[in-house]
């Protein structure tokens, strides 16, 4: 930044038809004293700060003008051309140029701070001016401010120095705990968080001991009607049970009654019986012990009968059997013996001449009987053809047996001679056949024989018989044979009538165990009787009965399901009156439950009268997160403070550092040029106790600056050393104009003509170098190109 | 033509945190709006209203519930209801689990509320209209899709179902895989547990999530819905606005133009006193801009239901060129900015903080009551 034109109106005692340009880098302003020198650099001042206020007459105003000044600075920037004016007569502010055109001086101020890095004028004045009545001294002081300014980044801000003590005043030694000024206000809202979060966790406790009753009170609910819906149809399980013992007691007593009275009508049939086996075997016994008897006189009888038939048979054996002979004869003719005789005479005749027929026949031509067969005595044979020839059969004939021979026409007559003879043979023999009616001499024989046979045995019998007739005594043996048949019969019938008896004794034995069976059963029967009479009691039958009728109306009134009815059926009396008294427990223990539930219920009853808020719950949970919130904001606050105490601290060691090296190595250059090279090392400290130390050239020793003083010459060089470097250092990149109020007064030749290259060099280098003297030795020195204003 | 009404999530009695007093407003505002929803089912003569699940905020809910069950009776309407998400009786929402609301003896005394109470599903018949109600409630990573046997003398099937539509990973808590609609059967599923209206239907199965009626929270359009259902041999779904209040959330750049910015708040909020704002700052902003801003702001803001102005993500503006080098401030920026660089996600905040306060300290932006916690906190 250059400063370019400086024009002002009724300002000090500037005349105002001057205009100052500043055309070079490096510009003398020289003239006497009075001449307005201090009124240009001022102007300048007031020109970038000193804000309009149409309300005052500011002290510069020309002495005994009327009208309020004007001042009208303008700026090179980047060769561009920007005008700041302080017009007290329009009582307004002005920048113009480079696209700008401000009045409103908040903005002039943002501007101009934006150009210089600062908006004040003491800043201005504190490193861009250097007046040649602060050389005298060397103000540690100003020095330590201008550095701290330096570390404050020279803005309109806290030092860091005021930062780091306002944080320490709101954060504590221990910072992570916040227990400072802010940490109290921190603890504060954790404090009332906790609180918060207790109260919510009360009421949630509450609502979920609440929730818990709720649910109990349910459950007891639940419970009691489970139970009296239980204990309902367990009373009526109870009742039913109540008809259905008895009815099931007296259906079983009198079945019982029942079976007892089969048991004994079977008994009493049985020893009925048994009475009549016994009776029977006594009978039987009795008609055994007869039979033995019996069977032993008809043994012996048997035995006398077997003795005279067998004396019969013998009779009978010896008379010869002559009923077949009889049979025999019957009817029959008896020949003699001469019959007999006459007989075989004729038979043997017969024989003969039939043989001789044989023989002739054979010679018989038989030849038309050739289908005859001829023989005798049973054999017979075809005829030859030659005989069938001889034989006149005009008939033709099968067969021809001998007898048929006779009469036969045979044409040869000796045949028919000898068969008239033997015809004559055959009919004798025919009569004696006819007449007694056999065929063969045998037959004839036999029946004499038997004749004689029957004669012989006539007279036998009758000597045997002892004048009975064989039929006499055949029927008598008929008879006995009978009567022995009777008697074996008899004989045996009383053995089938002993039966299997092996013996009397084991009948007898059979007898006496039945008989001890039969007083057995009596005795059974005697029990029974106690039994049934037990059973029944007081009772008849016909009151069971009664008891089962009324006690089964009583079961149909009763509701009970079919299944549980079919459970307790299948049980018996024992079981059932087990689980009737079961039944009685259960439902005793359930009253007692029922009875506690009930009261267990009206007192959650009366707890559940009293429900807790939900809606503060609610709202305690949206103050939590109102407060969460604030505590975050709060903690993020606290945590950014001391983020900040800790960086800001570390910032500024690090700039405090920086700049101390740079002020350092910069015023050693400045110092070393401008002293043409005695001093080469000069240590600018904060340490106050020896604020600044030179080292001269070729030494190891540093001196202190101030209390062990340089000559006033070398003070005011150092001095002038410290400020270029603080200017240089603190505007930076900025490059601004530095307005040097006659620095050099006390400066030797060498020390003015150095201090005036350091100024050219740095003119060079950009920065704008206004230098005000009233002395014509310093414009002797200045180098080419330097702009010379005469005031 | 026969209608049915579908709601889901409603979460009746739910805390809302980010909103301190106003939030028993908004309770109010959730009980107003169901029975908005009965009168509108009066209305349109609906023969059953669905509730998918999450009626209620909690299963802790002390008065609330005999108020609800006695809207519910008193309406006259059908109910069918579907338990809602949640494993533990307290800190999930209305689930079916041991002390759930749904096991209350009272629900006993309302004849027309059908609730699906069976872990295995189970099916409410209305013989009149010929309509099977399906349903089962949630178990932890299984799919709430009922699979029962469709009703044989059912005209329409209709399904109940309370999880995510599973087409992300992270949706895994209820998931409904989008081919399990498709093979379902059903004519109609309705959908609970996310809070904005969405239609998931595929193949011939029509399947919408109605939303919250009344919005709980920012994110989506509108205002809650309840969705009229229309059976007339094909599934029509209207959805119906119910709700009260807009959640909207609007962000305002620094980077970008300020001004328009805030004219648009005025232009898109046409319904200020109803609509709850979350106002988010962003961008880079230096202390008179976000002051300005906030200056600015507040007349407009005043009319809104309530906003939350988050202003977080503004990062400092900080033109380092006007430090120079050697200053503390430039020194202070340059250490912050590299330790930003290196935060961690949660450090920032801070670190960003304590760049702001540090430049306003050093710059003079800021005095020192802007640093005491009563000030900061106001």
């Amino acid at each position: 930044m250059k400063i370019k034109r400086l024009k002002t109106i009724n300002f000090r005692n500037l005349k105002n038809k001057d205009a100052y340009e500043f055309n070079s880098n490096f510009v003398v302003i020289y003239g006497p004293n009075e001449a307005g020198k201090t009124s240009i650099l001022e102007a300048i001042v007031v020109g970038f700060f000193e804000k309009v206020d149409r309300h005052r007459t500011p002290d510069f105003k020309t002495w005994g003008k009327e009208d309020k000044p004007v001042i009208e600075l303008t700026l090179e920037i980047d060769e561009k051309n920007i005008v700041i004016e302080r017009n007290y007569q329009d009582g307004r502010n002005y920048m113009k140029g480079d696209g700008v055109d401000l009045q409103n001086e908040k903005k002039i101020r943002k501007r101009i701070e934006g150009l210089l890095g600062f908006n004040d004028p003491d800043t201005f004045r504190n490193l861009l001016t250097i007046k040649q009545n602060e050389m005298a001294n060397i103000d540690t002081d100003g020095i330590q401010r201008e550095i701290d300014t330096m570390v404050t980044g020279g803005v309109e801000g806290l030092s860091v120095m005021e930062i780091l003590n306002l944080l320490d005043s709101k954060l504590s030694k221990e910072r992570d705990r916040f227990k400072g000024e802010d940490g109290k206000v921190y603890d504060k809202i954790c404090r009332e968080l906790d609180a918060l979060k207790e109260k919510r966790d009360g009421l949630k406790r509450d609502i979920e001991i609440t929730e818990s009753k709720r649910q109990q009170f349910e459950e007891i609910n639940n419970a009691l009607e489970v139970d009296e819906k239980s204990i309902e149809s367990l009373q009526l399980i109870t009742k039913w049970l109540d008809s259905f013992i008895p009815y099931r007691e007296a259906g079983e007593k009198i079945d019982a009654v029942r079976d007892i009275e089969a048991r004994m009508k079977v008994l009493e049939e049985d020893i009925k019986d048994t009475e009549g086996s016994v009776k029977d075997r006594e009978e039987r016994l009795k008609r055994y012990r007869g039979f033995k008897e019996k069977k032993k006189t008809l043994e012996e009888k048997e035995k006398e009968l077997r003795a005279t038939q067998k004396r019969y048979e013998e009779i009978i054996e010896k008379i010869k059997d002559i009923s077949g002979i009889d049979s025999f004869l019957r009817n029959k003719e008896i020949p003699s013996k001469g019959d007999i005789e006459r007989f075989k005479q004729l038979i043997t005749q017969n024989k003969q001449m039939e043989s001789t027929l044989e023989s002739q026949a054979v010679s018989i031509d038989l030849e038309a009987l050739s289908d005859i067969e001829i023989g005798f005595s049973g054999t017979t044979r075809r005829l030859s053809s030659s005989e069938r020839q001889q034989l006149d059969i005009k008939e033709p004939l099968k067969k021809i047996s001998i007898r048929d021979v006779a009469n036969i026409t045979i044409k040869n007559n000796g045949i028919l001679i000898a068969s008239e003879n033997l015809n004559k043979c055959r009919e004798q023999m025919k009569e004696i056949v006819e007449r007694f009616g056999i065929s063969t001499v045998d037959e004839l024989e036999q029946r004499y024989e038997k004749k004689l046979e029957r004669d012989q045995a006539s007279k036998e019998r009758d000597k045997l018989l002892e004048g009975k007739t064989v039929e006499e005594i055949k029927n008598t043996l008929d008879s006995l044979h009978s009567d022995v048949e009777n008697i074996k019969r008899d004989t045996e019938s009383s053995a089938e009538a002993l039966g299997d008896v092996k013996s009397l004794e084991v009948e007898e034995f059979v007898l006496e165990e039945d008989k001890k069976r039969l007083s057995d059963k009596k005795k059974d029967l005697e029990e029974l009787k106690i039994k049934k009479a037990k059973l029944l009691g007081q009772d008849t039958e016909e009151d069971l009965k009664r008891t089962k009728i009324s006690q089964e109306l009583n079961l149909a009134k009763i509701e009970v399901s079919d299944n549980e009815k079919d459970a307790l059926m299948g049980l018996s009396i024992a079981d059932l009156k087990k689980k009737r008294e079961a039944l009685s427990k259960e439902i005793e223990n359930l009253m007692k439950r029922i009875q506690s539930n009930r009261e267990k219920r009206v007192a959650l009853e009366i707890e559940l009268k009293h429900i807790p808020s939900y809606e503060e719950l609610l709202k305690t949970e949206e103050d939590i997160g109102e407060k969460e919130e604030i505590k975050e904001k709060s903690y993020i606050l606290l945590k950014a403070l001391a983020v900040l105490e800790e960086n800001l601290k570390s910032a500024s060691e690090m700039t405090r550092d920086f700049i101390q090296t740079r002020i350092n190595d910069l015023t050693s250059k400045y110092f070393h040029d401008l002293t043409r090279g005695k001093y080469d090392k000069v240590l600018v400290s904060m340490d106050n106790e020896v604020p600044i130390k030179v080292k001269e050239a070729g030494s190891q020793e540093f001196r202190d600056a101030v209390n062990r003083s340089l000559s006033t010459g070398a003070m005011q060089q150092l001095y002038f050393a410290i400020r270029l470097a603080l200017m240089g250092i603190l505007t930076g990149d900025k490059r601004l104009p530095l307005l040097l109020d006659d620095p050099f007064v006390d400066f030797d030749i060498e020390r003015r003509k150095g201090a005036i290259e350091i100024l050219s060099r740095l003119s060079a280098l950009g920065y704008q170098c206004l230098l005000f003297t009233c002395h014509d030795f310093i414009l002797q020195d200045l180098p080419e190109g330097c702009q010379v204003i005469k005031i | 033509m026969i209608k049915l009404l579908h709601i889901s999530d409603l979460h009746l009695g739910k805390s809302f945190t980010s909103l301190g007093e106003k939030g028993k407003i908004l309770r109010e505002t959730q009980l107003d709006t169901f029975k908005k929803i009965i009168e509108l089912g009066k209305k349109e003569g609906v023969v059953g209203v669905l509730i998918a699940g999450d009626l209620f905020d909690s299963n802790s809910v002390g008065r609330l519930l005999d108020v609800v069950q006695n809207l519910i009776k008193e309406s006259g309407l059908k109910f069918y209801i579907l338990p809602g998400a949640g494993e533990k009786g307290i800190s999930g929402h209305d689930a079916l689990v041991p002390g759930s609301v749904y096991y209350r003896e009272s629900w006993k005394d309302i004849p027309n509320a059908f609730i699906f109470k069976n872990e295995d599903g189970e099916v409410f018949f209305d013989s009149e209209n010929s309509i099977a109600f399906y349903g089962r409630p949630t178990r932890y990573g299984e799919s709430p899709i009922s699979v029962l046997e469709k009703h044989r003398d059912a005209k329409y099937h209709i399904a109940l179902a309370h999880g995510s539509i599973a087409f992300r990973e992270e949706f895994k808590d209820y998931p409904i895989k989008e081919a399990e609609i498709e093979r379902s059967g059903y004519d109609y599923i309705a959908l609970g547990h996310w809070h904005t209206f969405g239609d998931y239907s595929r193949g011939r199965t029509k399947a919408y999530y109605s939303g919250s009626p009344e919005i709980l929270e920012s994110g989506s359009e509108g205002k809650g819905k309840a969705l009229l259902i229309k059976l007339d041999g094909e599934v029509d779904v209207e959805p119906i606005e119910v709700g009260r209040f807009f959640w909207a959330s609007y962000e305002v750049d620094f980077s970008n133009d300020i001004d328009k910015a805030v004219e648009n708040i005025n232009k898109i909020f046409k319904d200020p006193p109803n609509t709850i704002l979350i106002l988010r700052l962003k961008g880079a902003a230096d202390f008179h801009m976000l002051n300005e801003l906030k200056t600015r702001l507040k007349g407009i803001l005043s009319s809104f239901f309530h906003v939350n102005l988050d202003d977080r993500s503004v990062k400092p503006e900080i033109d380092i060129s006007q430090y120079p080098e050697g200053t503390v401030i430039s020194q202070f920026i340059k250490i912050m900015n590299e330790k930003i660089k290196t935060a961690r996600e949660e450090d920032l905040i801070i670190l960003r903080e304590s760049l702001r306060i540090g430049i306003g300290l050093l710059t003079g932006n800021l005095d020192e009551k802007s640093i005491s916690l009563e000030d900061y906190l106001r």
